[in-house]
């Protein structure tokens, strides 16, 4: 299905989310994407809306939203580590383009021991996880002007190995004016 | 007239025969010998053949700066040479060669002896002012004077190699003047127990490092695509990933030593560590770092060095595999990522389990990943028909497999590419062994004849077993040791271990392990006045080496105050009583040798600690010294060759014995 978004003009910070959204190539599939923080997501039909943004004022560029949904008939665990599943971002998983030009990486990496069962995050077939990517752990974000952001690299693994997922095709936009 | 010809050659047959007897069988065409000069040491190296030789002063003492580990360095307690001391850590800088010109050799003349003075303290780790004994051990390249060492090839020709080793000297030491050597910088949230722990870690970080770079610098370059280590953790060997992987220790290396490294304790993550590559070169050090040792696999030295080298200025690695599994398994597959891994990187400087960094010159004909097998523990496993697992291990003295269900094969190589099988093995029951003779590493593979499960056991290479005399409280034992003898004692419940040396001397150690590792009291005094050593037994069980410094008749008695006052309560019970002075008459007839120990005694015994031990090592030094200046009488020697061939053979055995390392 094909979504439309809209412009969305804030006063002082822009959100301009360009694209559209995942297109499910097959009907039993880990899908992950990207979305900005304040759209809404209707998990029954997957199509996402645009939300007044303005009115609520409450949209922060700094975040960004990253879903993971178990679309597959049996639940997965999996390993949050160097995904955007973390609380603090520990790897270089996005492209950032600032004016059009890419921006390197400036967050940190971390030597882990091996995981345990704890580590894993589990999700049940038909489950959605959504967590908050703060961009500014790992990417300078801080100058005014354009920015792109594209999920580039999602590595997820479960305790046997590499799953496969589907990354959707979204490049979000923004303005910072401040 | 013919009398006193006769007598005449019997004279030079004699005199030749000493003094030439070294030259003609010394295995050593050149020798070191060194002197103590004042707070540095006096490098002496003889050209003992009777033609001029051209040695290559490259990794030798012969260079301005010294750029090989070739001194044994160790502080000394009392005066005399730490028999169970570490050697000084080397600071010396290791370079990387091209090809050496004619400059780079040092023309000898025959029978002359080139001589240079060595501040130790520059070159090696020295904490302290104070008295170390020094030993050289190292290698000569050289080549006959006026042949020049290359060919067009670029081949090496004409060269030969000699490994040189001198006795030991006492020479008088200034600390290091190095003081901030791989010291960390600042500290951000660390108590001060954490910021010594960090200091120390650092210093551990930059020991692997250094042992790893030298590892690959030193590897002959036609041995760097057979080489084991470099194979299991960053893959197929190719110059330009190798030389990526040098220079990562190399950035690192300098870095710890000149530069510091910033490190913040305010982490309170369930990981290791991290760093933000953008801002060198804090290391942020959170749970599992406290929690993990110093050395070993993901250990903290390991977890510095792997920080250190996500710096762009360092080595730009990152995390594409974790752990030992994973990392070898990049190796195989994706090696220009495995050279930029970071575990990678802290793998093979950890070298735990250990693997060889070379296995001779061999060309691997296909990379395959062997997974390293540990020492003395068995590795159960699974293998499907058909297929076979394939492991490596270094230091295994044989091989044992245990098929528990199903049936496999054992085939052990001695190369990579597993073509020069080592031995077909042979069952034992329901375990097939294969002995391995002394190869430093070996290739294992168990092939499934059916599908099977079994275990896999790495035998190390036995250490001598310490056959240890059980001491009995308060119970006084005499004994004579050899000079640089060991006997082995354990006791349990003393208070105090008392060494009487009646005639020479005997040292006392006392360790706090079985394997004797853990040194927790010396006591090896000399003096004129008392020949009694006594150590403070502080753990319940000890264990005991008495050395013999100098050939000795001594007692032992470990010393038990409690049970002495307890037994003393106990009328029934016998008591001897501890006698430290005189030593009793041991029920078993000790044989001295009244001659040798009659001649100690009779020795002048000097207050100057310097005189006693010089003197005692130009008597241990007879063989090494009496080289010196006799290059011009080879003629007659050869002459005298067939006379004096069993006489030699005795002196030569005899000086091997004391030039022994």
């Amino acid at each position: 299905m094909l979504i439309s978004m809209g412009l969305l003009m804030l006063s002082a910070c822009d959100v301009v989310p360009n694209e559209v959204s995942a297109k499910q190539t097959s009907p039993s599939q880990l899908v992950a994407g990207i979305l900005p923080v304040d759209v809404a997501i209707n998990t029954s039909t997957t199509e996402a809306e645009t939300t007044t943004a303005a009115a609520k004022g409450t949209q922060r560029t700094n975040e960004i939203l990253f879903y993971l949904e178990n679309n597959t008939s049996r639940p997965i665990s999996v390993l949050p580590w160097n995904t955007p599943m973390e609380k603090f971002l520990s790897a270089d998983l996005f492209s950032v383009t600032f004016e059009g030009k890419q921006l390197p990486y400036t967050g940190r990496v971390v030597k882990r021991a091996a995981p345990e069962a704890k580590d894993y995050i589990n999700l049940a077939a038909g489950e959605r996880l959504e967590s908050l990517v703060m961009l500014s752990q790992g990417y300078d974000i801080s100058q005014p002007g354009e920015y792109k952001v594209v999920l580039e690299s999602l590595s997820l693994q479960d305790s046997s190995g590499v799953l496969d997922v589907v990354i959707a095709d979204t490049t979000l936009s923004f303005t910072n004016t401040w | 007239m013919i009398n006193s010809l006769n007598q005449f050659a019997i004279y030079t047959i004699v005199f030749f025969t000493i003094v030439l007897s070294p030259l003609a069988f010394s295995a050593e065409e050149l020798s070191v010998s060194l002197e103590s000069d004042s707070n540095s040491v006096l490098f002496n190296l003889t050209n003992n053949t009777d033609e001029d030789l051209s040695v290559l002063v490259w990794e030798t003492p012969l260079e301005p700066e010294l750029s090989q580990d070739v001194f044994d360095v160790v502080a000394s307690v009392h005066g005399k040479p730490y028999r169970y001391g570490r050697r000084a850590q080397y600071l010396g800088r290791l370079f990387k060669r091209a090809q050496p010109q004619w400059r780079n050799y040092w023309l000898i003349k025959a029978g002359e002896t080139v001589t240079r003075n060595i501040d130790i303290s520059q070159f090696y780790r020295l904490d302290a002012d104070g008295r170390y004994s020094v030993r050289f051990v190292g290698e000569f390249n050289f080549l006959p004077a006026g042949l020049t060492a290359r060919m067009a090839t670029g081949a090496r020709v004409n060269e030969q190699t000699v490994q040189v080793s001198s006795e030991q000297v006492m020479v008088n030491l200034q600390a290091s003047k190095l003081v901030a050597r791989a010291r960390a910088g600042e500290f951000e949230s660390c108590t001060a127990s954490q910021q010594s722990e960090i200091e120390d870690d650092f210093n551990a970080s930059e020991d692997i490092t250094r042992e790893a770079l030298a590892a690959l610098q030193g590897l002959p370059e036609n041995e760097r695509p057979g080489s084991p280590r470099y194979l299991q953790w960053f893959g197929l060997f190719e110059p330009t990933r190798y030389s990526r992987v040098v220079a990562t220790y190399q950035n690192a290396l300098a870095r710890m030593d000149d530069g510091a490294v910033d490190f913040n304790c305010g982490c309170n993550e369930e990981v290791f560590a991290f760093v933000f590559p953008s801002r060198p070169f804090e290391v942020f050090l959170c749970n599992v770092y406290w929690r993990v040792n110093q050395t070993g696999t993901d250990s903290r030295a390991g977890t510095i060095l792997h920080e250190l080298s996500h710096f762009p200025q360092i080595g730009d690695t990152s995390d594409f595999a974790y752990g030992q599994t994973v990392a070898s398994g990049l190796a195989r597959t994706n090696p220009d990522n495995a050279v930029i891994n970071a575990d990678s990187i802290e793998y093979f400087a950890e070298n735990t389990p250990f693997i060889e960094i070379s296995a001779g010159e061999t060309t691997p004909l296909q990379l395959v990943e062997y997974t390293p097998l540990p020492l003395a523990t068995a590795v159960s496993a699974d293998v499907v028909e058909g297929e076979s697992l394939i492991y490596q291990v270094s230091g295994a003295d044989f091989i044992e497999l245990t098929t528990i269900d199903g049936d496999t094969d054992l085939f052990v190589y001695s190369t990579p590419n597993r073509e020069d099988q080592l031995c077909v093995s042979e069952s034992v029951g329901s375990a097939e062994v294969c002995e391995l003779s002394g190869l430093s590493t070996a290739y294992i593979e168990v092939v499934g004849i059916e599908d099977s499960s079994f275990d896999l056991l790495a035998v190390p290479v036995e250490t001598p077993e310490l056959v240890s005399e059980e001491l009995i409280l308060n119970e006084t034992l005499s004994f004579t040791i050899e000079q640089d003898g060991e006997q082995f004692f354990t006791v349990s419940g003393a208070n105090r271990i008392v060494l009487n040396s009646l005639s020479g001397d005997a040292d006392l150690y006392l360790f706090s392990d079985p394997a004797r590792r853990n040194l927790i009291c010396v006591a090896n005094a000399f003096s004129s006045e008392s020949v009694l050593d006594a150590c403070e037994a502080s753990l319940d069980t000890v264990y005991v080496i008495v050395y013999g410094y100098r050939r000795s008749d001594y007692t032992i008695v470990a010393e038990s105050f409690d049970s002495t006052i307890a037994e003393l309560s106990d009328d029934s019970v016998d008591i001897p009583v501890v006698v430290t002075e005189q030593p009793l008459v041991s029920p078993e007839p000790v044989s001295v040798d009244t001659d040798s120990s009659v001649a100690e005694l009779d020795e002048p015994v000097a207050t100057n600690e310097d005189e006693l031990v010089s003197g005692d090592n130009t008597g241990d030094s007879g063989g090494g010294s009496s080289g010196d200046g006799s290059g011009g009488g080879a003629g007659a020697g050869l002459w005298l060759f067939s006379i004096s061939f069993l006489l030699l053979i005795f002196r030569r055995r005899k000086m091997v014995n004391l030039g022994a390392r």
